[in-house]
């Protein structure tokens, strides 16, 4: 019965796909999203709930614990906030004659990728769950290929080829995996995660350790991780803004759950010293670079793709650190970071539909000009940079305790320099922005209703989860850090 | 695969590989359009036959499939598109090199003896065969090939040739895991497929050079 409601997930989503390419009014056509993320939260909500993790199926090719459902929360939560921050979003574009072209494409595309996004975590097999992040990779980037500027097509041309290496690098580290496998598990087996995991320490450490290293830098690529993170800025602040929150709030995510999926196998195998070194390495990279150039951005959705790198470093940083309360940081870290940064997303996105431009430099005033969209934009860089009373900033006090926990000062003493270090690039930008004046002749009024309701939504679980965590949401996370540590 | 001598079709497969690896390294020298996308339809031919040496080693009817539909997809397919969009746009034929040729052999060469190197000290005691030291080679010298030429059709050669080789690495190592045939046929038609909608874009842009080194505007 759970089994398949969590199929379900993939289903909803792939049907509003489908359905969406029959004509219908545009404005249908955005309320079928909505609807079909509605069903997927509510879907979620369910399986939080549930106390019969893991829940198993079609021989394990269906595999659902703690660490799926606490993606499945996170990829629900920025689903259904940018299908109804989308319908305020194309407002602007609804006049436009090729609107009603681009609205079906959209839609169909932006469906799609949720369906392999919600796929990700729901699978138990390695080869199925390598297959549905290629797939995140081919929708994202043709959603990014349909925006008309250069730039965009640009960026998705650079995304599609440079993901996509990484993504076959990360399956000949799999193949790897599976070839390990041979020596425990017989030359022909199903490589889901319960049979790898009861195999891995009767596994050669040696292909293990170049199987995760592979599968790091893979998956580390679709990441975002330093210095596979070149094509990342590009793409996610190129791409329409709903595209945008997707691809920063859930889809990292996605890429960070196949790397923490696996690593519980290289640990058996192997020992902890060399997988944590490895994250360690390509976490504490992403921090200081992510750092370094967010504060030379004067793009604020550049700027908060750089924030994406940093927070995945951190999350990165965090499964290094390999302890529970370490790792119960790192759960949180991904559904917070999830609806925080849609909310900057979005914020950012209304102030570019609004003024038509990208630089911030150009906007200002935006305290008398707009002063709801105001609000969530400071709040938004606020949350984002985990500045309390941000669910991150909770998140990342959790994570840094775990690594005082296991005396690692040094990774520790990073991540607080560099995480603030881009709060006060953030701050540089958004306070011109906001408290210059405005310029003469600037209509005033909030670019659209639904936008800020969609903001204000994106703000509630930003803020709610560093005071509560509901006790079923506190059993998952507690359940997905078990998982990673392997016990 | 441990025994001094080779068997007759483990010997065959070896042939094969290597045969893959060269044309990796033609790649390297041609630097007109046709003449790469010919040499991947080449590599592509050798990957199928690769593909059903191993199915006839180890009496797998599925690769044969997929050694059949690699064919038909990689050797003939996907190198007729690309021809036609590059014909149909009149693309300049030159491909400018960043990195001149003999110096491009001389880091291909080093990058296939890390390659080697590194797959026998991964592959440690399993006995693997040649598949995965060939295949991560390729992969490493595609990896180099998408960096030195700065033109979209050589990228896009470089990312299908470094395809390849996880191709040859995967089919040798996971001949046996069910869903393998499937996956890389995914692998196959997917990303192509994708790559070719976007490169259209770039192209209806009115790019009428392929250079990707003018994308200087998204820097940093």
């Amino acid at each position: 019965m759970s089994g398949d409601l969590a199929v379900l997930l993939a289903v909803v989503p792939l049907l509003a796909a489908a359905i969406g390419l029959l004509p219908m009014p545009v404005i249908i056509r955005e309320l079928l999203t909505v609807v079909s993320a509605l069903v997927c939260a509510a879907i979620a909500f369910i399986l939080v709930g549930l106390d019969t993790l893991p829940v198993r199926g079609l021989r394990d090719n269906l595999y659902l614990d703690g660490l799926s459902v606490v993606l499945v929360v996170t990829v629900a939560v920025v689903y259904l906030l940018s299908s109804i921050y989308a319908v305020g979003y194309f407002d602007y574009e609804r006049e436009h004659r090729d609107y009603r072209v681009y609205n079906r494409r959209f839609h169909v595309l932006f469906n799609a990728l949720a369906a392999s996004m919600f796929w990700v975590p729901l699978t138990g097999n390695v080869m199925l769950m390598w297959v549905a992040v290629e797939l995140t990779t081919v929708t994202s980037a043709l959603l990014i290929g349909l925006e008309s500027s250069k730039e965009a097509v640009e960026a998705a041309w650079k995304y599609v080829l440079v993901a996509s290496s990484g993504l076959v690098l990360a399956l000949l580290g799999l193949t790897l995996l599976y070839f390990a496998g041979t020596a425990a598990l017989g030359d022909r087996y199903d490589p889901t995660f319960p049979a790898l995991l009861a195999g891995a320490s009767r596994m050669a450490p040696g292909a293990m350790l170049g199987a995760f290293a592979l599968i790091v830098i893979g998956f580390g690529t679709k990441a975002g991780l330093v210095p596979m993170h070149t094509w990342l800025p590009d793409a996610h602040s190129e791409g329409a803004t709903p595209v945008s929150a997707m691809l920063s709030g859930a889809l990292l995510g996605d890429a960070m759950y196949a790397i923490l999926r696996l690593e519980p196998l290289a640990v058996r195998s192997a020992g902890p010293v060399v997988p944590h070194v490895i994250l360690f390495a390509f976490g504490g990279a992403s921090l200081v670079v992510a750092g370094l150039f967010a504060i030379r951005q004067v793009n604020l959705k550049r700027f908060y793709a750089y924030s994406s790198i940093e927070h995945m470093g951190i999350v990165a940083v965090g499964a290094a650190f390999g302890s529970p309360l370490a790792l119960y940081g790192v759960m949180l870290h991904l559904v917070a970071h999830g609806a925080s940064k849609s909310l900057a997303f979005f914020g950012a996105g209304s102030v570019k539909q609004r003024f038509q431009t990208r630089d911030s430099r150009s906007v200002h005033g935006l305290a008398s000009v707009m002063p709801a969209t105001a609000v969530f934009l400071l709040a938004g860089l606020f949350f984002v940079s985990a500045i309390p009373p941000a669910a991150l900033f909770r998140s990342e006090v959790t994570i840094l305790l775990g690594g005082f926990e296991q005396k690692t000062f040094i990774a520790a003493a990073l991540l607080i320099v560099f995480a603030n270090l881009v709060f006060l690039g953030g701050l540089r930008m958004v306070n011109r922005m906001i408290f210059s004046p405005p310029l003469d002749g600037q209509a005033r009024g909030e670019s659209s209703l639904v936008m800020v309701a969609a903001m204000c939504l994106a703000a509630i679980p930003a803020v709610v989860l560093a005071f509560y965590i509901p006790a079923p949401l506190d059993h998952v996370f507690a359940e997905a850090a078990r998982v990673v540590i392997g016990s | 695969m441990s025994d001094a001598v080779p068997t007759i079709p483990a010997a065959i497969e070896g042939v094969l590989a290597v045969g893959v690896l060269l044309t990796e390294f033609a790649l390297l020298r041609l630097l007109w359009v046709e003449g790469i996308i010919r040499n991947y339809a080449l590599q592509s031919f050798i990957v199928a036959l690769f593909t059903a040496a191993v199915g006839l080693r180890t009496s797998n009817p599925d690769l044969y499939l997929l050694a059949a539909l690699t064919l038909v997809i990689k050797a003939v397919g996907i190198p007729t598109v690309i021809s036609m969009i590059v014909r149909r746009l009149g693309v300049d034929d030159r491909i400018p090199a960043s990195v001149p040729v003999p110096l491009s052999f001389l880091i291909g060469a080093a990058l296939a003896a890390v390659g080697f190197a590194a797959a026998t000290k991964l592959s440690a005691g399993l006995h693997p065969g040649i598949g995965l030291q060939i295949g991560l080679s390729i992969v490493l010298i595609g990896f180099f090939l998408m960096t030195a030429r700065a033109n979209a059709v050589a990228q896009l050669i470089g990312f299908l040739s470094l395809e390849n080789g996880v191709f040859v690495a995967s089919v040798s190592l996971a001949a046996g895991m069910p869903l393998i045939a499937a996956v890389l046929l995914l692998l196959d038609v997917l990303v192509p497929a994708a790559a070719f909608l976007i490169l259209i874009r770039v192209l209806a842009n009115r790019h009428r050079s392929l250079h990707t080194i003018e994308l200087t505007e998204l820097r940093g």
